[in-house]
């Protein structure tokens, strides 16, 4: 019963609010929120790289970037969102696993450099293939196109019914994730964040596994990615930048790094901080990078951790105040 | 009786300097060994070669007639080859529970298991590991938050989790209380004697040698020096020289 | 033939500044033990101050590029002092992040202080003009970035080899607890060591300006070619960042001149053959 109230019932709530935002919220409401949810998404992949390898990538946007403008090619010639969308997402985790069998052969700080060098690399190849990628036009005239399941069509056209469209594939995204964090496959990544040297001498072999988790967030900014391009229409270089890799980073670190919900309240502060900056002035850089310093200064738990670790301490003082010594110590 | 392990002609060579020179070694099994030497003697870098951490410039090991020489650490130990080490090296933000757990996972090969259901993987297992080394009844803290004795325990209780058949273990009992101490020695003490895995040991206290050691092997300048039983090495004038004087 | 050698001799001088961004990576990396993100954006803040004292305001040249290097010496202080310093101690993510949050700051300042202009300078005076060489006619300015390259390269080899302070850096950097307990002030030298990497990066910044305009995206475009030398070289190895610098420098030229598509893309390829073959780096187990 506990477990019931305390986990179903908040997920509940907040599902049934999302699912009225169209009705009541109106156009831009609605696409914030989806903006927010394609953030959630990029979010989780590149958390279970973080938090639970301990893997930090500065070009998570390259795949990204893979997945919306692969999606957008193939959805420019072929009206199937679904097409579309699986295209883009398997595109990007195609590039993850050749970039990724690159970037886990050395260290954890090479790991990094490599990360922002692919990404980069991916950026100026997005910018200089004109022929295929429109240069530093992007592609533009991406359709909204309908979802073809079996037996119906679902028209997507109106960014309300685009919004229930990612608000399911979200959940089931997050959903998965929150599956593959409580795995063996899941403990084995965090056995490796914790001590990568233990970790072998346990018997796992290292840098297999960080190129699974490497190749699982590939995947999730992919499908960001690739269901970023029929709602924006237009897909441009922007989205490989390393600035754009700074996203889900950011929105990770506000969140917290070391809890499965972290990127998700995260990408939700990080939109909104966002949007309240942008509105005071174009500097919101300086705004990001000082609250990046801050947290890594002071609150490295980000929002969650730290609640969290302020619960927890009450809870121990209680306890210990009721706890005898332990025996067999 | 064959070796267990057998390496030969082994060498390794950092920044110009030899520290493991044309090493000869032959490990039998349920025989615990004793490897002691001066600091900077090899000892640790012999280890390193033997469990796989460093791959050696020269030379050839081979574990149960299997040449090893080229296996990685970690397929090492999924071949029964295990080692702890000097600074005790598990897993912090892990629950003791899990610290077990996930070296009973990589046992079982069950480490590809992507949706759910981590929590009642191996129970008993880790159970029964857990109540080995004492230390069940803080299986839900994390690892970072016990003392250094208990967390030798737990290191000892991941290393044996994984069921090696050779197990080295680097200076086990260094930084912990006298009680503690004993506590490991008995515990190394039980498990040598239940002859499943054969274990060598690290060691600069010479009491947890002369206790525990059926066999030396003395090292020295990256070579090794002497071997034989504690009574042998007790009796070698060299390696009193070389300990200058120490109690012996 | 010629056009090769000649187009060498570009790559090479490339290559120089290239260098003096990469040894300061490298010293930092070496001694603090802290990979920083932000030192393409202290390349870029040379380049501007530069053509702050030199293009606005008028100043000697090599007035200009020391008091570029001063101020950015002076900015690496505070950075290490009073960012880098709590740092040390934590685990990995959080110093790369660090540095990353130092990157998004100072990229908005020079927006905020020097717009999205690009700016560009004249060669100073005396070295205006060109020598030929291999037929064609290579810049005097050129050859003094040459001379300066291979000048530095002289000075950090003297620093940390043959000085009694360049030694006990070495040994900070090798054991910080041993090196305190030798007498050695850490804490300062930590700063000092700092404030001579961002000081490298500066100087060959405002020694660029010549060359190419500054703009906000100076910092990045740079930081990702230092990274790709740091790791064919080896990271932490200076005569690795020499070499690396180089190769990166003469093959990004060629490239410009024999495939005009792929002139991007090249150092990147390099960089993956060595991951696949040599991952420690072309000098490197270290």
């Amino acid at each position: 019963m506990g477990f019931a109230v305390r986990f179903l019932l908040p997920i509940a709530l907040i599902l049934g609010f999302l699912v009225t935002v169209p009705i009541w919220g109106g156009r831009y409401p609605t696409y914030l929120t989806i903006q927010i949810m394609l953030l959630v998404v990029f979010a989780l992949g590149f958390n279970l790289l973080l938090g639970y390898t301990g893997l930090l990538s500065f070009g998570q946007a390259g795949f990204f970037a893979v997945g919306a403008y692969v999606s957008a090619l193939i959805l420019l010639q072929v009206p199937s969102l679904l097409l579309g969308i699986v295209g883009g997402v398997l595109a990007a985790g195609l590039v993850a696993l050749v970039l990724g069998y690159l970037s886990v052969r050395l260290t954890e700080i090479y790991f990094s450099m490599l990360t922002l060098s692919f990404g980069m690399m991916i950026y100026s190849l997005v910018w200089r293939w004109r022929a295929v990628t429109g240069g530093d036009d992007g592609l533009t005239g991406v359709p909204r196109a309908p979802l073809d399941l079996l037996v119906v069509s679902i028209d997507l056209s109106d960014i309300m019914n685009y919004y229930y469209f990612v608000l399911v594939v979200t959940v089931a995204a997050v959903f998965l994730m929150y599956r593959i964090t409580r795995s063996p496959l899941g403990l084995t990544l965090q056995a490796i964040r914790d001590s990568a040297t233990r970790a072998a001498f346990v018997g796992i072999p290292v840098r297999r596994y960080r190129l699974y988790a490497f190749v699982i967030a590939g995947l999730y900014a992919g499908l960001a990615g690739a269901m970023l391009a029929p709602l924006e229409r237009t897909v441009t270089p922007i989205y490989s930048h390393w600035i754009y890799s700074a996203e889900p980073i950011l929105a990770t670190l506000i969140g917290g790094i070391y809890v499965f919900a972290g990127p998700i309240v995260g990408a939700v502060l990080f939109i909104g901080i966002k949007e309240i900056i942008v509105r005071l002035t174009e500097h919101w850089m300086i705004w990001m990078g000082g609250i990046v310093i801050v947290l890594v200064l002071g609150f490295r738990g980000g929002v969650v951790g730290t609640i969290l670790g302020w619960l927890d301490r009450d809870k121990e003082t209680a306890r210990a105040e009721e706890r005898e010594p332990e025996a067999g110590e | 009786m064959t070796p267990i392990l057998e390496a030969n002609n082994l060498s390794k060579t950092f920044a110009g300097m030899r520290a493991v020179n044309d090493v000869h070694i032959e490990l039998y099994p349920g025989r615990v060994t004793g490897i002691i030497g001066p600091n900077g003697a090899g000892k640790t870098t012999l280890v390193h070669l033997l469990t796989g951490h460093v791959q050696p410039d020269m030379g050839q090991i081979l574990f149960e007639g299997q040449d090893i020489t080229r296996l990685s650490a970690d397929q090492r130990v999924m071949a029964r080859v295990c080692r702890t080490f000097q600074v005790v090296d598990i897993f912090p933000r892990l629950t003791v529970f899990e610290n077990v757990q996930i070296a009973r996972i990589t046992r079982e090969a069950k480490n590809l298991r992507w949706f759910g259901g981590a929590a009642k993987e191996a129970r008993d297992a880790v159970e029964a590991a857990l109540e080995e080394v004492g230390m069940w009844g803080f299986r839900n803290r994390r690892a970072e938050q016990l003392s250094h004795g208990q967390q030798r325990r737990i290191d000892l209780a991941i290393t044996l989790a994984t069921e090696p058949r050779l197990c080295f273990l680097d200076e086990p009992t260094s930084g912990v209380s006298p009680k503690e101490r004993d506590q490991m020695l008995e515990l190394i003490g039980r498990l040598a004697a239940a002859e499943r895995t054969t274990f060598v040991l690290i060691e600069h206290d010479m009491e947890v040698i002369f206790n525990l050691c059926a066999h030396v092997i003395c090292m020295h300048r990256g070579a090794v020096l002497a071997a034989g039983t504690p009574d042998d090495i007790r009796a070698n004038k060299e390696i009193k020289e070389i300990y200058l004087g120490e109690e012996v | 033939m010629e056009i090769y050698l000649y187009q060498g001799l570009v790559g090479l001088t490339q290559a120089m500044y290239l260098w003096l961004l990469a040894a300061g990576l490298t010293i930092a990396f070496g001694v603090l033990k802290v990979l920083n993100f932000s030192h393409g954006a202290l390349f870029m803040l040379g380049a501007y101050f530069a053509l702050t004292f030199y293009s606005i305001l008028g100043l000697n040249f090599w007035v200009s590029v020391f008091l570029s290097a001063a101020c950015v010496a002076l900015i690496g202080a505070v950075i290490e002092r009073f960012f880098l310093r709590h740092i040390y101690q934590l685990e990995l993510p959080f110093q790369l992040l660090l540095t990353f949050g130092l990157v998004l700051v100072i990229d908005d300042l020079v927006k905020m202080a020097w717009g999205r202009m690009f700016l560009v300078a004249d060669v100073p005076g005396f070295l205006q003009g060109a020598v030929w060489i291999f037929g064609r006619p290579f810049p005097n300015y050129n050859l003094f970035i040459l001379a300066v390259g291979i000048g530095v390269a002289i000075f950090i080899w003297l620093l940390f080899d043959k000085t009694w302070w360049g030694r006990k850096v070495r040994a900070a950097a090798w054991s910080r607890e041993m090196s305190s307990t030798l007498g050695l002030d850490v804490p300062r030298t930590f700063t000092l060591v700092f404030m001579l990497a961002a000081a490298l990066a500066a100087v060959g910044g405002a020694l660029s300006i010549p060359m190419r305009p500054a703009s906000p995206g100076l910092g990045e475009a740079m930081i990702v070619q230092a990274f790709i030398v740091t790791v064919i070289g080896g990271l932490g190895n200076i005569r690795g960042a020499f070499v690396g610098a180089i190769l990166v420098g003469m093959l990004t030229s060629y490239s410009t001149m024999l495939f005009p598509l792929f002139e991007l893309f090249l150092p990147y390829v390099l960089m993956a053959l060595v991951l696949i073959l040599r991952p420690e780096g072309i000098l490197g187990g270290r």
